[in-house]
């Protein structure tokens, strides 16, 4: 097992802070694709990673209320075995000492052993003998200027370090969860909007419209007309309705009236959809529409029906904007790495080359054997020093990618994996072409990668194979093992996590990711990216 | 043993400091070393100068891949290749001699392996 004490390689220490950054980056990456109502399970499971990370055993994140006076858990992860602290527990009487350094010092509380709590701390060493704790890092996060949670990591059964480099790094993971958690409000609050619209207590501003079959009378009424920008000429009820029919977008009007048609024939008693339509003088436009059968005959058929429209193009719009954002934060973190990783290659390595020349010449040129021998224990250290360079930049990106393209990147990564462990890989790559975009390639690699990792990590697979082949304007790439397998359900493990942020790349240079797995039948990841994915 | 200080070498690296280092370590057995920091002047100097042996960073084209080393070999058939890389892995090494490299260098190893490969290549007849 590795710790993250301050002793180790250089190298190393850089390794695990890479580590960091790629849970960070996996982190906002998932959080940012999380469906509001499955924001929970991804904070658990960026909570557990981070709990691993550092070889925890408990991770949460913890709410602060407004006045200071109560914190509680909001969510966790736990180590196996581990009691997880009870969420009606208020921690501000239990930790009276910590509480008072977090929320009105602000600063982070870091005890690495229970001899190390303060004498004034008296209070709450008998929490840390009953829960119990055996060493600790909480740390204030606050949101415009105020701690409105906290983040705190104990180990149960071992004394643990948290290096400072980590602190704010692990702050920053805090803010992004907690800014997922107000997101999620607002969205809370906007959905309840819609709901209270739904049950007809805000109809003003709603566009309106009833249709009786009996009386073949349909009404609509102003606003209806000035959100579909129905022309003057057919304003009546019938002739308005036959005009938003025709004006619905091609590629919706089949979904729009196939409801439509559950609707007036059951077994649908109420349809919410929202869809694009084009409004004369405005262009293309965003409806939500909610539609209900208020009457039906003996056969089930609607006698009544009515319904409220409205135009959500800003929230559309706001909803487009954020996908963006997760698109540019992941190009944007890429591009970092692989301005890290080049000046590493062009800079660093060069140079050191160079030292290795010169030195290598002051050997030859040595006036006896004992200055020839110091000569050649320099030269060697700088060898090992590229090694560890040049292993550091393809950590952060792996510059073969785009020097000699993704087949060879993929090669050069799985000879990797296999000079690490003892894995029988099949490598069967076809020549990759130069239609494959850069971003595509980028993230094909991504995906073995990440897929390589968690086989080595968790599949425990004697076996596994890469495949890369050309389909359907695009490429397929698979990876494939015999390990356990897992249940496609599990939530709380690391290696959903990376799954997420797989299928979330995947996603954003328009390609399909699918895994197939259960208990004991290995797992397969299939990618799928077009050509030209994700470039302009 | 090196040939005979007559013989020319061409030195294609983009990196400058790197490439005054390995032109001082060639011009202790080579009559000439002339420089080059792109392809495209590789390409031409290899047609022009007809030098027995270029010394040729693998990240010389960006992007490209190992294009110009079909390139050079389609120019002057008889011209020995030496790579030099920084990337360790075997599978890099084999794609560059697949794609016609004679010799393959680590940039980490040059002191000591750069003069050697040379030699080996020179003695072999392709």
């Amino acid at each position: 097992m590795t710790t993250l004490d301050d002793t180790r390689r250089p190298a190393e220490r850089l390794g695990s802070r890479l580590e960091f950054e790629t849970l960070l980056s996996n982190t906002s990456a998932s959080l940012l694709a999380a469906p509001p109502d499955e924001l929970e399970p991804v904070i658990e499971r960026a909570l557990d990673a981070v709990r691993r990370f550092f070889h925890a055993d408990r991770c949460a994140l913890l709410s602060v209320s407004p006045d200071h006076q109560a914190v509680h858990v909001l969510l966790g992860a736990y180590a196996e075995g581990v009691v997880p602290v009870p969420r009606d527990l208020n921690l501000v009487p239990a930790f009276p000492w910590s509480h008072r350094r977090l929320l009105v010092e602000r600063a982070p509380v870091r005890i690495e052993a229970l001899a190390d709590l303060p004498p004034e701390a008296a209070a709450e060493r008998e929490m840390w003998l009953q829960l119990p704790i055996r060493s600790a890092l909480t740390l204030p996060i606050a949101s415009h200027g105020v701690v409105s949670h906290l983040i705190v990591l104990n180990t149960v059964h071992h004394e643990n370090q948290w290096p400072d480099v980590f602190v704010p790094r692990l702050q920053l993971l805090g803010e992004l969860l907690a800014g997922a958690l107000v997101r999620q409000a607002m969205f809370v609050g906007l959905r309840e909007t819609e709901e209270r619209l739904g049950s007809g207590a805000e109809l003003a501003g709603l566009a309106y419209y009833t249709v009786n079959f009996l009386t073949q009378r349909t009404f609509v009424d102003d606003r209806f007309r000035e959100v579909c920008g129905v022309p003057a000429e057919r304003a009546s009820g019938q002739g308005a309705l036959t005009f938003w029919m025709e004006q619905l977008h091609p590629e919706d009007r089949p979904r729009v009236l196939q409801m439509r048609d559950q609707l007036h024939d059951g077994p649908l008693d109420q349809a919410s959809v929202e869809y694009r339509f084009r409004r004369p003088g405005k262009g293309e436009r965003w409806i939500h529409h909610l539609a209900r059968v208020a009457e039906r005959d003996a056969d089930r058929r609607a006698l009544r029906t009515f319904g409220v429209l409205r135009d959500i193009t800003e929230r559309k719009l706001a909803e487009a904007e954020l996908g963006q954002l997760g698109r540019r934060l992941l190009a944007a973190h890429e591009a970092e790495r692989a301005l890290l990783a080049r000046e590493l290659h062009d800079d660093v390595t060069q140079r050191l080359a160079v030292l290795a020349i010169d030195v290598g010449r002051a050997e030859s040129a040595a006036p006896d054997p004992a200055h020839a021998t110091a000569m050649r224990e320099i030269r060697q250290g700088l060898i090992r020093l590229s090694e560890d360079v040049h292993a550091l930049a393809y950590q952060l990106h792996p510059s073969v990618l785009e020097e000699l393209g993704l087949a060879e990147a993929l090669r050069a990564e799985c000879e990797r994996v296999g000079r690490r462990d003892p894995l029988a890989l099949t490598v069967e790559i076809d020549p990759v072409s130069t239609d494959l975009g850069p971003e595509a390639a980028l993230c094909l690699f991504r995906v073995a990668q990440e897929a390589l990792s968690n086989v080595r990590h968790h599949a425990r697979a004697r076996s596994a194979s890469v495949t890369l082949r050309p389909m359907s304007g695009g490429w397929l790439l698979a990876v494939r093992d015999d390990g356990f397998g897992f249940a496609l359900d599990q939530r709380a493990s690391a290696r959903t996590l990376g799954l997420v942020s797989m299928r979330e790349r995947v996603r954003l240079v328009s390609g399909t990711l699918d895994i197939e797995s259960a208990p004991g039948q290995g797992t397969t990841i299939v990618a799928w990216v077009p050509s030209q994915g994700g470039s302009p | 043993m090196i040939k005979p200080p007559v013989s020319c070498v061409l030195l294609a690296d983009r990196h400058h400091g790197l490439a005054e280092g390995v032109r001082g370590l060639l011009e202790s057995a080579f009559g000439s070393v002339i420089m080059v920091a792109d392809e495209a002047s590789l390409i031409e100097g290899a047609a022009r100068l007809q030098p027995d042996v270029a010394v040729v960073d693998l990240s010389l084209a960006r992007g490209r891949g190992l294009d110009w080393l079909q390139a050079v070999r389609g120019r002057c058939p008889g011209l020995k290749v030496v790579v030099l890389s920084v990337h360790d892995e075997e599978s890099v090494r084999r794609a560059a001699m697949d794609a016609g490299a004679d010799a393959y260098v680590l940039k980490r190893a040059i002191a000591t392996d750069l003069l050697p490969a040379i030699e080996a290549v020179q003695g072999s007849d392709r």
